[in-house]
């Protein structure tokens, strides 16, 4: 049985699917532009269920190919074989793959940290200086 | 998932090509809050707060090329706040698009922000 275009596939699984509001957000300062404030990625509910799910969304690697592939021209993604259920942790990992620049997660070779995965509780309510926002360097160390 | 292939769609009085049907649905859309809670979408894997009234939205199933319709509305407090698009050919790619919330011409939080997107997919 073929398994049809992605779109489809998210269509079909938004009409059964209730939605997962993921309780982590990633924080993170995008090296190529130093002097802006630290982003907040916020997953998608619908996006997580599909990915608990299973079956609906295509290889994380196809999206990494697709990068480098000219507007108007084919793209593997959307026809690609979905994969398994992932975990809520291997959701995480997977979108920030997707969509986090590569600088901030595979390239960076700097001291700073620049990525941290945090439960939501902990993204500031006030955002009065929303702007300035920037990731706290202290690190916990394990025991 | 089973398909149906038809050419057209008919009420019995008036018909359509299922073509309108399908270039004329939203290929993605969000509805959210400032503070970065998604209430509803499709074809949105997240969306990125990158700073006061800028949110990106990253697309699931990407368009085929830059040229697909964006709409961006607002509402700040219980006053419609204005929104603008920042079309500057930076801001948009066939897999992000940034949208920007004013609201006397700076950019201000919204309380609730929402982006429809409309194009061929690739």
């Amino acid at each position: 049985m073929t398994h049809g275009h992605l779109w489809d596939r998210l269509a079909e699984a938004k009409s059964r699917l209730a939605p997962v509001q993921s309780k982590y957000r990633v924080l993170f300062e995008d090296p190529a532009t130093p002097d802006e404030p630290a982003k907040v990625l916020v997953p998608d509910p619908n996006w997580m269920a599909a990915a608990l799910e299973g079956n609906i969304l295509p290889p994380i690697d196809t999206y990494q190919r697709d990068r480098d592939v000219p507007d108007g021209q084919p793209k593997e993604h959307p026809y690609a074989e979905p994969i398994g259920a992932m975990t809520e942790e291997e959701a995480i990992e997977y979108l920030i793959m997707k969509d986090i620049p590569p600088q901030v997660w595979r390239d960076y070779q700097g001291n700073r940290a620049v990525m941290k995965i945090v439960p939501v509780e902990l993204i500031p309510s006030d955002r009065s200086f929303r702007n300035a926002w920037k990731i706290n360097q202290e690190m916990e160390m394990a025991a | 998932m089973s398909t149906l292939n038809v050419s057209n769609i008919s009420d019995g009085t008036t018909t359509v090509g299922t073509s309108y049907v399908v270039n004329g649905s939203a290929k993605a859309w969000v509805i959210h809050n400032s503070s970065t809670v998604i209430k509803d979408s499709h074809n949105v894997s997240s969306i990125t707060d990158t700073a006061t009234g800028r949110t990106a939205v990253n697309f699931n199933s990407s368009f085929s090329t830059t040229t697909y319709a964006v709409s961006v509305c607002s509402m700040r407090g219980s006053t419609a706040a204005a929104s603008q698009f920042e079309d500057n050919g930076v801001s948009k790619t066939a897999s992000v698009c940034n949208s920007v919330y004013r609201s006397s011409s700076a950019l201000a939080d919204t309380n609730q922000g929402s982006v429809i997107c409309m194009g061929a997919l690739a």
